[in-house]
């Protein structure tokens, strides 16, 4: 199964420490967002998709692919903001009916262009983060901020849960398929319920087993897991330095 | 004389209100043993190790450990020197990664911190886990979840480790693995309790075994003596070691002598008939 968890791990980034890639990446997405630049927006995107795809390893057909989701969802929001209704033609009139102008006006699409382009900055700084480091290790990250305890260990429970669910629910549904279940839509609507019923059940009860298998290894009321934790190199330092002094610069510079 | 290290007395636990899992078990273990648990499924073996290492608190009876009986301060201690491996790793597993699942057991022991690297280190080491410690277990096989699962309880350093069904679901090659780490725990002195369905392994493993029907324990004794009462068998479904039958038929047709033991695996059997074919050999000449 491929999904972001799993490319996080064969990642190359992972050795690096966590909390440098989350505060580098944090600091680029409120970079973008603050400054509000263009010029800050491409370079950003295009730093840190180098990033992901060079240092990271990812195969670059794989990162478009991830971007494309919400970048679907960013151009439908945006075209609310380049397309206008009005009485009067102006801009580029696409079409007009019932005395109404339907029109793409050069302001609106300048807009929609910079936010578009900020949007996927900020996202391909996230994209970095996630994609270098495993959802524990950005739990530990959290930890670190001093995230209520009870928010972390729900996290961390959720987080094995998902898979433990998912493979549950793969397993019932190769059961419910090669006896027929997903036959039709009238079948497939009444296996999924009922499957989805049953994972429920499954749930609670491997939630009591969870727990006696915890309770079994003196489980007293708290989570305790031990995390190694990685050294931030000098190189490291002084490059995130740099990078962010370009951004500064260019914000600065560049109108 | 030997060490008693767990003793139980009377034990009975019943889920809801009908069906009583235990009826009045006694029991005793001694340290270095190595014990199997046979019977047929809902006999009352994980119900039996749940309560003996205090997940499940009996109805009535007691338990020793080191002749200290247990009781609701004492809880932590049991749990602390008997650790079990269940039998679904998917069902013990909890963190996130190999490493701190393994740090689990000895994080909640509340040692100091390089207490617990140096413990789940050389667990992992046993286990031949050290190159996966950063793996999630989610994408780890039947096999490795299986050993992550051992690895956990191995870290904690417990006296007695019971063992739910560790065969199960595992193919031959790690079934290998098991006896021999199963062999090594023994030599570092830890007392076994296994339960399992497979008589062979049985046999060949366990010095001692104890048989469940029913919630009641209806054999206690050494693994020859038990497989050798026809009515146990009968009583648990179970049925003979291959082994067994195979020495059984040699004997019947006079291939081999009555007073010989029955050897525990083929190879045994292999080493017994050749001694057995040599003395033939000096015996025609």
């Amino acid at each position: 199964m491929e999904t972001i968890d799993s490319y996080a791990y064969e990642s190359c980034m992972r050795g690096i420490s966590p909390g440098f890639k989350a505060a580098v990446a944090a600091g680029a997405l409120l970079f973008c967002i603050g400054a509000n630049h263009l010029w800050i927006s491409i370079t950003v995107l295009l730093t840190m998709s180098a990033v992901t795809v060079w240092f990271g390893g990812l195969p670059l057909i794989k990162y478009l692919k991830l971007l494309k989701i919400p970048l679907g969802f960013l151009i439908l929001g945006t075209v609310a903001i380049v397309i206008e209704f009005s009485a009067r033609p102006f801009g580029y009139v696409l079409f007009h009916w019932l005395g109404y102008y339907v029109c793409v006006s050069k302001i609106g699409g300048v807009i929609a262009l910079k936010l578009v382009l900020k949007a996927i900055a900020a996202l391909s700084a996230m994209y970095m983060l996630v994609l270098s480091t495993p959802a524990s290790e950005v739990i530990g990250v959290l930890k670190h901020l001093r995230v209520p305890k009870l928010f972390i260990e729900l996290m961390h429970m959720i987080y094995r849960f998902i898979f433990v669910m998912t493979g549950t629910q793969r397993l019932m549904k190769q059961a419910a398929v090669s006896r027929l279940g997903y036959n039709d839509f009238r079948t497939s609507c009444r296996s999924f319920g009922s499957s989805a019923g049953n994972l429920f059940v499954v749930s609670l009860k491997k939630a009591s087993t969870y727990y006696d298998a915890m309770v079994a290894r003196c489980y007293d009321g708290e989570l305790l897991f031990l995390t190694e934790e990685k050294k931030v190199a000098r190189w490291q330092i002084i490059a995130a330095l740099c990078y962010f002094t370009v951004l500064l610069l260019i914000f600065l510079l560049v109108p | 004389m030997e060490e008693v290290l767990l003793k139980a007395e009377g034990l009975r636990y019943s889920y809801g209100q009908e069906k009583e899992a235990l009826k009045g078990i006694d029991l005793t273990v001694k340290k270095g043993e190595k014990i199997v648990v046979l019977g047929s499924n809902g006999a009352g073996k994980s119900t039996l190790f749940l309560t003996l290492n205090g997940v499940l608190t009996p109805d009535l009876g007691r338990i020793f450990y080191r002749e200290k009986e247990i009781g609701k301060k004492e809880i932590n201690e049991l749990r602390r020197n008997v650790g079990i491996v269940f039998q679904d790793a998917d069902n013990q597993i909890i963190a996130s990664t190999v490493f701190s699942e393994v740090s689990f057991g000895p994080m909640n022991l509340r040692l100091p911190k390089e207490e617990v690297i140096g413990r789940v280190n050389s667990a992992l080491a046993s286990m031949n886990l050290t190159e996966m410690k950063d793996r999630p277990p989610h994408y780890l096989s039947g096999g490795e979840k299986k050993r992550v699962s051992i690895a956990d309880i191995i870290a904690m350093e417990p006296e007695v480790i019971l063992f739910d069904e560790p065969t199960a679901s595992l193919d031959p090659v790690n079934v290998k693995m098991l006896k021999d780490v199963l062999d090594e725990m023994t030599n570092l002195g830890k007392t076994l309790l296994i339960s399992t369905h497979d008589v062979d392994f049985a046999f060949q493993w366990a010095e001692r075994a104890l048989v469940f029907s029913g919630g009641c324990m209806i054999a206690d004794g050494p693994v020859r003596e038990v497989f050798d009462s026809p009515d146990v068998l009968e009583e648990a479904n179970l049925r003979k070691p291959v082994i067994m039958d195979v020495f059984e038929s040699l004997v019947r047709h006079g291939v081999l002598q009555e007073e010989v033991v029955c050897p525990k695996d083929a190879r045994e059997l292999e080493s017994l008939l050749q001694a057995n074919s040599c003395r033939a050999k000096e015996i025609d000449r």
